[in-house]
């Protein structure tokens, strides 16, 4: 590599990361603004904090984003790796439909996403909408996504791995608990790392299918917008929800980093 | 009577057209080393499976110790293989490997610990327990995966080409290694391949396997000397088989015409005494030909004139591929002393092939 292509390189990925991450600082930094309006400095302090503290509405609506994106979280999860289970396996009557059809939620415009699910929990279903029309709506795009994931992760699999398992005498949930599922783990973990901050981001959606009360993040963030302009109240909350990703993620990376020196330090 | 620990009464498998394993019947006695033996498709494979119960027949029974077991699931059945690729657990130890089944069995700690601990003193890898099966040697592995299954003790041990990936010093090793623990168990051993060598060393039985029907059930030795097929004899590595039709059917002598045209007198077959047959191979061994520079007898049967082609040192023996008749070549093997000066490419010889040493071989 030449020095000259090393440069225009690093620039690049200089400008990507800028990109990325200035307005995230600019977001951080404007949190511990004096002043309201995020054009100059005006003083530090952690008003907008002991605000947030006291906004209760916005502090519900933390609480529901979280429960919705756990429940949509565990059951897609479940599901789409019993799905992917089912496709790599058998053969069976309409497998190739099924293949199409998961494929669509991943392709279609959320707008006509959301109101489709809005006519079809209204109308047809004729239920209230809340925790579950969402946790429905959720799970229905997340399927698709796990589906796809540990599919592909199942194409790199050793499935002499299950014969040996029944062959030895376990049944199908020990082989399942005991190395189907350890063998698929990164898949799982992959797609779980994706559908989190697609179910606690989606606003589209979302936004349809929300009721009264169980008004999820982003949901009312965009009220807020509506209803108060924007208050550095919100930049308070991104600053958490940032920092709190960060922190998790890198938490992860330790615990992998102290797994890994362990083993070694086991030889 | 013993039952046998193994029974195949009339089994047949298909794979949408294809008939893998064809009206099969086949016992395999308490202690027995058998191997299937059979070139890619024979369906050796398959039964290994149907017995494992990772197949099902379409027809036809499975006796495990005297017992059906045809709908009986893989993970009940007292058998246990090892596999082509071993597979082994990669994400747990080799101790955590050899007590996954005792661990499906629900056998009390204590006891899984002692017994894991004999199986690793049996295949000799004491002090490898805490390692990962991706820290191993290939050999290693194979002793792992050995281990795996016979701690369970079952009725019978199934081996689906388990040294096909080692190398050749290594795989000699572990065949000895192999009947070592076989004779120290006693446990049945049912062993798949297609390298004749290996089946030869191994074995007290052999069953020949083509296009899903057993060709030929016996010895190694008999196989070997007394091939019935000439796909027996091919596939064992008998060189020099020629086909053709007989001309005089005695009950004692056959004389048999080859398709390029010249005449071998051979001991008749059972199967063909008497018979006119049209379908017939006769073979012999490069050690039991004769090559003759001058000819002063002239009642020498077989005898065939013909140039040296080629030759090859072989150590002890020296090895000449010697063109007859319309195109064929017949291999010569001679011992040192019975080389005479002379015999080189090029050289007009005469081969004899004894009339005792020939053998008529049918097709299947």
């Amino acid at each position: 590599m030449s020095k000259l292509f090393k440069g225009v390189n690093a620039t690049f990925i200089g400008f990507a990361f800028l990109f990325i991450w200035l307005p995230l600082l600019a977001i951080i930094v404007f949190s511990f603004n004096e002043g309201r309006y995020a054009i100059y400095w005006q003083g530090f302090t952690l008003h907008w904090y002991y605000e947030l503290l006291r906004d209760t509405l916005t502090l519900n609506a933390f609480r529901v984003s979280v429960i919705v994106t756990s429940f949509t979280v565990l059951i897609s999860t479940a599901f789409g790796t019993l799905a992917a289970y089912g496709i790599y396996k058998y053969k069976f009557w309409g497998k190739e439909i099924l293949r199409g059809t998961l494929i669509l939620p991943l392709v279609m415009p959320c707008v006509i996403m959301g109101i489709s699910l809005l006519l079809f929990f209204s109308r047809v279903l004729q239920m209230p909408l809340g925790y579950v029309s969402i946790i429905a709506a959720h799970v229905a795009f997340s399927i698709p996504l796990v589906t796809f994931i540990v599919l592909a992760r199942m194409q790199r699999v050793d499935w002499t791995l299950e014969e040996a398992a029944m062959d030895l005498g376990a049944n199908r949930l020990t082989t399942w608990r005991r190395v189907i599922i350890p063998m698929l783990t990164p898949g799982i973990l992959a797609s779980v790392a994706l559908t989190i901050p697609w179910s606690f981001n989606d606003f589209v959606i979302t936004f349809f299918v929300t009721g009264v009360g169980t008004t999820p993040l982003p949901v009312r963030i965009y009220s807020m917008i509506r209803l108060q302009g924007i208050s550095p109240v919100i930049n308070a909350l991104g600053t958490i929800v940032v920092v709190g990703s960060i922190l998790i993620i890198l938490a992860v990376q330790i615990g992998a980093l102290i797994r890994q020196k362990r083993a070694e330090a086991a030889e | 009577m013993e039952t046998n620990s193994v029974e195949l009464r009339n089994v047949t498998k298909r794979f949408g057209e294809v008939v893998a394993v064809d009206n099969m019947s086949i016992d395999v006695e308490q202690g027995d080393f058998l191997t299937l033996l059979g070139p890619s498709g024979c369906g050796k494979t398959t039964t290994l499976r149907m017995i494992a119960g990772l197949e099902t027949p379409d027809e036809g029974e499975v006796f495990l110790d005297g017992k059906v077991v045809n709908t009986v699931p893989a993970n009940l059945r007292n058998t246990s293989t090892v596999f082509q690729n071993l597979a082994l657990f990669p994400h747990m130890t080799v101790k955590e490997n050899i007590a996954f089944g005792l661990q499906c069995k629900k056998v009390p700690k204590a006891e899984i610990n002692k017994k894991v601990k004999r199986a690793l003193e049996l295949v000799q890898l004491q002090d490898l327990g805490g390692r990962r099966p991706a820290q191993l040697s290939g050999g290693q592995q194979q002793r792992v995966a050995l281990a795996r299954s016979l701690v369970l003790e079952p009725v019978v041990l199934l081996l689906d080409e388990p040294l096909a990936a080692l190398d050749r010093k290594l795989c000699e090793e572990m065949q000895v290694e192999l009947n070592r623990i076989q004779k120290d168990v006693g446990i049945t051993f049912i062993y798949v391949t297609h390298d004749q060598t290996m089946a030869l060393a191994m074995s007290n039985r052999i069953a020949l396997m083509k296009d899903g029907i057993i060709v030929q059930l016996d010895t190694p030795g008999n196989i070997y000397e007394e091939p019935r097929t000439r796909f027996a004899a091919d596939f064992m590595g008998i060189a020099n088989i020629f086909h053709g039709k007989s001309v005089i059917h005695g009950q004692e002598k056959i004389e048999l015409e080859t398709d390029s045209g010249f005449k071998v007198l051979a001991p008749s077959r059972e199967e063909v005494a008497g018979m006119d047959a049209s379908d017939l191979s006769v073979s012999i061994r490069p050690e039991a030909v004769k090559m003759h520079l001058n000819v002063e007898k002239d009642n020498l049967e077989n005898l065939y004139p013909g140039t040296i082609k080629e030759h090859m040192y072989k150590g002890e023996t020296m090895e000449y591929r010697v063109a007859i008749g319309r195109g064929d070549i017949i291999i010569v093997s001679l011992n040192k002393n019975e080389i005479s000066p002379g015999m080189e490419n090029g050289r007009d010889v005469f081969v004899e092939l004894p009339p005792e040493r020939c053998q008529i071989l049918l097709e299947d």
